[in-house]
């Protein structure tokens, strides 16, 4: 619309801008109101005010009027000096001629009205006039007639204007001031609040998260509605979780017959098996255990979200780790032409660990190392840091840039535009849970087109002392 | 080897039965199967098998119950027992060793061969114990 809009702007100005704009109208109310009673009142004081002085000038006159002395009368209205509004004055005798006068300014030489035909005041040409009967003894002995300028009262208005901006002024920064300092009560708390969402939103799908509800105000309500509406979010993902979960349970079992049924088979089990029939039953093995994985993987998750998750920790050796992860996948290596480098697996190093979670994170870290990798090959390297286990998984894939290395232990990308790609979703989030439940660890590093390299660490298991630590 | 050695195979799923009766007898083990927990309970009893794999969720006696009749009947207590499980039954599992299973294994996680060396080695381990 415009490049000021005030709904646009921070509730900080916002609350500024409405306390200096009130304060403001409210001064500027008060002093109208001064300036129009100012206005109304203050010719009827003047008008009082030179009454008095007229009554006092003529009952001092009486005297000189009944004795006909002109210098003495004269002498009196000089003393009209003493206020300087009067412009100018005149007594009259009983048969309205001029007795005495007075100008403030000679040079002015105002102008003396005849004799009116009764006492009076008026207000004319920004001056003010009364006539006044003079008595004396119950008989009229002449008249008085003053004049009055206004010019007082323009000074006082004029006055009134600059007190008026002089306190607007001094309000105006008093109020910006406490507006300033009282605005924070406001925006400080809708911060925290904000900052908690925005927590809340950036955050690894925790919504059993709740905001702090502080005080009965608007933003207390605010809080109290968001986390209703975590608590309505949190209903529905636990409905996603059981049905994922009812799902899985339901799936897993024929899934892992088929498996059982073809392992079994190439085992030679049920007869000598020809060429062609091994090469297909291997690739039925092979999408069998996919659909394995992709099911365990839901499973794990469903688990994982409902905290159910736990580790069974015992002495196992790292050999056995390593030999379990790689039978699944040495017929894709042939079949990708892939060498599978084992270094270190007989030092004999033993892990204090949960065997078959470590073996599905390896999984996951293989299957993970082959799909990228179309030529070359993959090593796992076992070895050992002071008390923790290291098995490494090195690729010579294409390897990952800083913003896919940043999202990669997060489940963010299965629930994203990422969630197409093959698998890889999940499997790298279930595993670095499942090594960290078990005192242990699992990083990355990489270079594009170069490789990754997957740490796994988990604690060793010390002979001497029994347990590890 | 004098005589063949028997284990009891306590599982519902026909396809399971098949497969692990299949490699065992491969192998050369005689195996005694059930359908259900009773009628693993009853078998278990009258033929005292050298091992037991007991499958948990099975239907008319649950797992835990099959355990709990077999540790405490003193004429199957020291048969060993495989618990027989699938993928997602961790808490199950803790609570079946606290019962006093021997071990534990996953059908599907493992191939019926690795299956095969576990039984093998818990075997070894109650032969040792017995001598």
């Amino acid at each position: 619309m415009s490049w000021f809009s005030f709904s646009d702007m921070r509730l900080r100005r916002k609350i500024m801008v409405i306390t200096v704009i009130s304060t403001l109208v409210a001064l500027v109310m008060v002093c109208l109101t001064f300036f129009l009673y100012e206005m109304m009142t203050y010719p009827e004081i003047r008008l009082k005010s030179l009454a008095t002085w007229a009554q006092i000038m003529g009952d001092n006159s009486t005297a000189a009027l009944t004795f006909n002395d002109h210098k003495t009368a004269q002498e009196m209205l000089a003393t009209l000096k003493a206020n300087p509004s009067i412009l100018s004055a005149c007594l009259y005798d009983n048969k309205g001629q001029q007795f005495a006068s007075y100008q403030r300014d000679r040079a002015a030489r105002r102008r003396y009205p005849a004799v009116a035909e009764q006492a009076g005041a008026e207000s004319s040409g920004g001056s003010l006039k009364i006539f006044q009967d003079i008595f004396s003894g119950g008989e009229r002995v002449g008249y008085l007639f003053l004049e009055t300028d206004t010019e007082e009262m323009r000074t006082r208005l004029t006055h009134y204007a600059l007190i008026t901006v002089l306190i607007g002024l001094i309000s105006f920064f008093i109020s910006l001031f406490v507006a300033s300092r009282l605005q924070r009560y406001v925006t400080e708390p809708l911060h925290r609040v904000v900052d908690r969402m925005w927590d809340i939103a950036r955050g690894e799908w925790d919504i059993t998260k709740r905001l702090e509800v502080s005080g009965r105000d608007e933003i207390g309500d605010v809080a109290e509605a968001f986390n209703a509406f975590m608590g309505k979010l949190q209903t529905v993902k636990d409905m996603k979780s059981d049905l994922i979960s009812v799902v899985s349970h339901q799936l897993k079992t024929p899934v892992a017959e088929i498996n059982g049924f073809i392992e079994n088979m190439l085992d030679g089990i049920t007869g000598e098996v020809n060429s062609r029939q091994r090469g297909y039953l291997d690739q039925m093995l092979v999408i069998g255990r996919g659909n394995y994985k992709l099911i365990s993987d839901l499973l794990s998750i469903s688990k994982i979200d409902r905290g159910v998750v736990s580790a069974d920790i015992h002495p196992v050796s790292a050999k056995e780790v390593v030999a379990l992860t790689i039978r699944d996948y040495e017929q894709i290596m042939k079949e990708k032409s892939l060498i599978l480098r084992l270094e270190g697996t007989e030092e004999g190093i033993m892990l204090y660990a949960d065997r078959d979670k470590v073996v599905e994170a390896l999984r996951n870290l293989l299957n993970n190392a082959i799909k990228c990798t179309d030529s070359g090959s993959v090593t796992i390297r076992v070895g050992s840091e002071g008390d923790q286990g290291v098995i490494e998984v090195l690729d010579t894939g294409i390897g990952m840039d800083e913003e896919t290395l940043g999202s990669l232990f997060t489940r963010n990308r299965v629930l994203g535009q990422e969630a197409h790609r093959s698998g890889a979703g999940l499997g790298l989030y279930i595993s670095k849970y499942f090594m960290n439940i078990q005192k242990g660890d699992l990083t990355v590093t990489s270079e594009v087109g170069k490789g990754s390299c997957f740490k796994l660490v988990v604690p060793k298991y010390m002979k001497q002392a029994g347990t590890a630590a | 080897m004098e005589s063949k050695e028997v284990i009891l195979l306590v599982e519902d799923q026909e396809g399971f039965r098949r497969i692990y009766q299949d490699v065992l007898n491969a192998d050369g083990y005689e195996v005694l199967t059930a359908m259900d927990g009773e009628e693993g309970w009853e078998t278990a009893k009258q033929k005292k098998p050298d091992l037991i794999l007991l499958d948990l969720g099975l239907p008319k006696m649950d797992g835990f119950e099959v355990l709990r009749r077999i540790r405490e009947d003193p004429e199957t207590k020291k048969i060993p027992v495989i618990i027989f499980s699938v993928i997602g039954e961790q808490k199950d599992i803790q609570k079946a060793l606290e019962m006093g299973a021997n071990d534990y294994t996953v059908k599907g996680f493992y191939t019926p061969r690795e299956i095969l060396g576990k039984i093998k080695s818990v075997l070894t381990q109650a032969d040792l114990k017995k001598d």
